[in-house]
């Protein structure tokens, strides 16, 4: 299939009073057309860093430093703001966690769907801004009477639906969600993950869903990445990920999840925590916590490689199951 | 077992001293404070020493060049006075003798501290002439020396004012925020009675209410009561509010559940949280003080002749020719000015080193 | 089997206050009249969506907020109506872990003073030695070491903090811990640690918990019997793999059709 966007080696890191944090460290993946590639990681791993400085929107104290983000032949990290605005919310859109605070409580919905519309198509004909609004509620399936109302009127589910609506507004040819369902109860989450796959569906957008939950991940994705510290620590595709993992912690999250069949009992959860991102192990930064750690693990860094085809692992002992 | 946070503190602390005029302003009131407590040693003459020979007696001129054109250590020259055609006195320096300015003269003794007899002074001239670096008043009293011990009144009543205003402050929010309900509406609307009553009024009829010859000393708590008792309200509300956002996070939910009684948990969890803003607002609301006993003083209801404070000293500056005439007279309206300045400048830099908002957004 | 807390008919209402004259027009409903029992000894999971009033009632049943109607048995003893003094000798039996732990340790204490802040609450007058080694106990209980005990809260994870308030509430050791989604914060790998330690800690000493969460496979996976919460009522009980097998309640099942679950075919 073809690649729609190719990151290589991208790194963003936050300069600090005292410190450096490595928020992301030489993430390199492909966005293959139509397709959904979810970004599962916990907090802190720098998934909604990897997110923000795709469409380089990082601010200071941040920066992204070395790098490339290929998007339609361009390098997006090397082009003008100017360039960069028009590829933003146009050719790549982004979907917040929060709905309510990515929303202006001052406006009303149809408003601020419209501005979104006239900001890449400047000489729309009223009425036809009109029907596009209309249109794109209609599609995320809200009643177009909607547009009139205030974001506070519009319960969780609602907001993210409209949010949706407003990054769908040019028909953007990838869509970046970051943690779209975190905010929302379970059952709304259910019905806007139908609605994700339907829009999927229709609008063939690539859409890279960004999550810390892999169960919610695996409904979704075609693909699936896992990052652990800011490093991308496997990629492959979700059967591939869910029938045999190789990394010992895509390992471990499956192990925390509880499941049906084994209730009462001690789930496998991994010790120890998450390193700080100023204070990162030298070797392997899973190293610490590993259980099939050797001692090479905690000096030397393991690479991303490919194993098998299209199943990529960072780690030395890659594939041994512990 | 209880400490402060340390690194917020730290953090704090790091962060106001990159804010330069707060630094300034801190070092420019510690030299003012230390002047004042240091007041007899620093002033050459004593606030009541009069010389009504030379009232209204310009600044001395110290010269450091004598009249064979030689550079000498600083002195300053005796002065004489002829009156002019408008029977205004015009001072010349009888340029006879040197007085040379020496450290740790023998002047005026007082009690240093209360206790120490002694009548050394850091600097002054031979007794034969008078030296006045900022001139003097229509009584012939030397303004440096005045102004100097002035500074006692006048900063003070700043601090033990604050102080006694926040004690009350944080007090009645905490307690009002805390409990809420009829306390919380009982002690408020108390707050707003005093709030909306424009504060220089409530500050005269309040010094009405008591007596107008009472020791200087009375006068002083008087004006210190008054001033607390106008300034506790405003900190009270914003207390209150400080008190409600605490009372409903967890951790003071958790004490409750750990059985901490009410006062208790206000005492150690409420109201720590709120010294940061109570810091701020302290350094912010001094100058309201300063200003409040200079208003008084000018009027003469607050600190009464002999006795000196800037707002006293000012009152002198009170008819414009006075200002035309002798315009040092209005050389303590500066040091109330300097004050005010250096308040605020540094409560702006503790306000954005330690501001509980700036905090949360760095979390 | 004793039962070691019973509620009744337990209601909170927030009056609705509108116009100038603070008129109570209405009022919502948080608790709608709850009635459930813990069993000694087992969990009882409280399950529900936001604003469903799973935490309201948590903090009612142990009068952290009055409630309005209802009563409170523990042990067989109403405490609905003790006076805050009275409720003090109650309240080391039961225990509550909040779901935000930066939000539940006060950031000014060390992790020492948040925990033996109950000890010294009861007993003023205890040596300080036992106090120390009551602490240090709950602290070794959680897993964690007597290291920690001189350092604030901010400089722990959010997985450690969650084990210094679970080491606050041990300390007393109560018979009873309410869990206001205490995992819901958590990453799932330490998510998973701490269902351990909790799963752990009831077979050690014998803890009953009332576990209240969103989260259906968690709560499936350490509760007994389960109850789901609808604005402010329950709509449905039961054991736990009754629940899970046959839900009754058509929201139940709703909710229950709801949880993601690893699922290969849904790539397509």
């Amino acid at each position: 299939m073809e690649n729609i966007l190719e990151i290589k080696n991208l790194s963003t890191y936050f300069y600090l009073e005292n410190s450096i944090v490595k928020a992301v460290e030489g993430i390199s993946f492909n966005l293959r057309k139509g397709e959904v590639l979810g970004l599962v990681g916990e907090s802190g791993c720098g998934k909604s860093v990897t997110a923000y400085s795709i469409i380089n929107l990082i601010d200071k104290p941040g920066k992204v430093g070395k790098g490339e983000v290929i998007f339609d032949k361009k390098d997006l990290l090397k082009i003008n703001q100017n360039q960069l605005r028009n590829i933003r919310g146009k050719d790549i859109s982004l979907i917040f966690q929060e709905p309510h605070a990515a929303l202006n409580p001052v406006y009303t919905v149809g408003f601020q769907i419209a501005e979104t519309v006239k900001a890449h198509n400047k000489n729309i004909h009223k009425k036809d801004l009109k029907k596009r609004v209309e249109e794109l509620l209609l599609k995320v399936g809200l009643s177009p009477n909607k547009k009139n109302s205030y974001p506070h009127n519009l319960s969780g589910g609602e907001a993210q639906r409209v949010m949706i609506a407003q990054s769908l507004s040019c028909n953007p040819k990838i869509l970046i969600a970051d943690e779209p369902t975190t905010a929302l109860d379970v059952t709304v989450q259910a019905k806007i993950i139908k609605l994700f796959k339907k829009l999927q569906k229709e609008e063939n957008f690539s859409l890279i869903f960004i999550t810390h939950d892999l169960a919610l991940c695996s409904q979704i994705a075609d693909r699936v990445a896992v990052m652990y510290a800011g490093q991308l620590v496997e990629l492959a595709s979700l059967a591939k990920i869910i029938k045999e993992p190789l990394h010992p912690y895509t390992q471990a999250l499956f192990g925390s999840l509880p499941q049906k069949e084994r209730r009462k009992e001690r789930l496998a959860a991994v010790g120890g925590d998450v390193p700080d991102p100023d204070r990162k192990p030298k070797g392997c930064f899973f190293g610490p916590r590993c259980k099939i750690k050797e001692k090479d693990c905690l000096d030397k860094q393991p690479k991303l490689e490919e194993v098998k085809e299209g199943h990529w692992v960072r780690c030395f002992k890659r594939g041994d199951r512990g | 077992m209880m400490k402060k946070s340390n690194s917020s503190f730290k953090r704090g602390i790091r962060k106001l001293k990159q804010h330069k005029l707060a630094v300034f302003s801190f070092w420019t009131l510690l030299i003012l404070y230390l002047s004042a407590l240091f007041a007899p040693i620093i002033a050459p003459y004593h606030y009541e020493t009069e010389k009504r020979a030379f009232s209204y007696a310009p600044p001395s001129k110290v010269h450091f060049i004598d009249s064979k054109g030689k550079f000498s250590r600083p002195f300053i020259y005796r002065r004489n006075y002829q009156f002019n055609e408008f029977y205004k006195k015009v001072y010349q320096e009888d340029k006879t003798k040197k007085y040379p300015i020496k450290l740790f003269v023998k002047g005026d003794s007082y009690k240093f501290l209360g206790v120490l007899k002694t009548d050394i002074h850091l600097f002054g001239v031979d007794d034969a002439a008078y030296f006045n670096l900022l001139g003097t008043d229509s009584r012939g009293r030397d303004l440096f020396s005045r102004i100097v011990y002035g500074g006692q009144v006048s900063l003070s009543i700043g601090l033990v004012g604050v102080f006694i205003a926040l004690i009350i402050g944080v007090l009645v929010g905490g307690l009002s925020g805390y409990f809420g309900g009829k306390t919380d509406t009982l002690l408020m609307r108390l707050a707003e009675i005093i709030m909306v009553i424009p504060s220089f009024y409530l500050m005269l009829s309040l010094r009405s209410v008591f007596s107008y010859s009472l020791s200087s000393l009375q006068i002083y708590f008087i004006v210190v009561f008054i001033m607390s008792f106008i300034g506790w309200p405003g900190i009270a509300r914003v207390v209150r509010g400080m008190a409600i956002s605490i009372r409903q996070r967890e951790f003071v939910l958790a004490s409750r559940a750990l059985g901490g009684s009410h006062l208790g948990i206000i005492r150690k969890h409420i109201i720590p949280h709120t010294f940061s803003y109570v810091i701020v607002a302290a350094s912010i609301s001094i100058p309201g003080y300063i200003l409040g006993e200079s208003a008084l003083s000018l009027l003469g209801l607050g600190i009464q002749d002999p006795y000196t404070s800037w707002g006293n000293l000012l009152s002198e500056a009170m008819a414009v020719s006075q200002i035309q005439l002798h315009p040092w007279v209005l050389i303590p309206g500066i040091f109330i000015f300097i004050t005010v300045m250096a308040f605020n400048l540094l409560g702006d830099g503790l306000r954005d080193a330690f501001d509980p908002h700036a905090e949360f957004i760095k979390k | 089997m004793e039962k070691i807390l019973e509620v009744k008919n337990l209601k909170k209402y927030y009056p609705v206050q509108k116009g100038i004259f603070s008129k109570t027009s209405d009022s919502v409903k948080a608790v709608d009249g709850v009635s459930f029992s813990v069993q000694s000894g087992k969990t009882l999971g409280l399950v529900g969506e936001s604003g469903c009033g799973k935490s309201t009632l948590a903090r009612a049943v142990l009068r952290l907020i009055e409630p309005d109607l209802g009563f409170i048995f523990f042990k067989n003893k109403d405490i609905t109506k003790l006076s805050y003094k009275e409720m003090k000798n109650i309240r080391r039996n039961f225990q509550i872990i909040f779901q935000d732990p930066f939000g539940s340790l006060d950031p000014r204490f060390t992790v020492f003073a948040i925990i033996s802040e109950g000890l010294i609450n009861f007993s003023a007058n205890t040596k300080k030695e036992v106090i120390y080694e009551k602490t240090v106990k709950a602290v070794e209980d959680v897993g964690l070491s007597k290291d920690i005990l001189n350092r604030y809260p901010h400089e722990f994870s959010g997985g450690q903090r969650q084990r210094i308030s679970i080491a606050r509430a041990l300390v007393f050791s109560p018979k009873l811990l309410i869990l206001d989604e205490p995992v819901s914060s958590l990453d799932v790998s330490i998510q998973a640690q701490i269902i351990n330690l909790l799963i752990n800690l009831q077979k050690e000493k014998g803890l009953s918990y009332v576990f209240i969460a969103h989260d259906l496979s968690v709560v499936r996976h350490i509760c007994d019997q389960v109850c789901v919460m609808k604005s402010g009522k329950i709509v449905e009980r039961g054991e736990t793999s009754q629940i899970f097998a046959n839900p009754t309640n058509s929201y139940t099942q709703r909710l229950l059709n709801s949880i993601p679950q690893i699922n290969l075919h849904s790539t397509s």
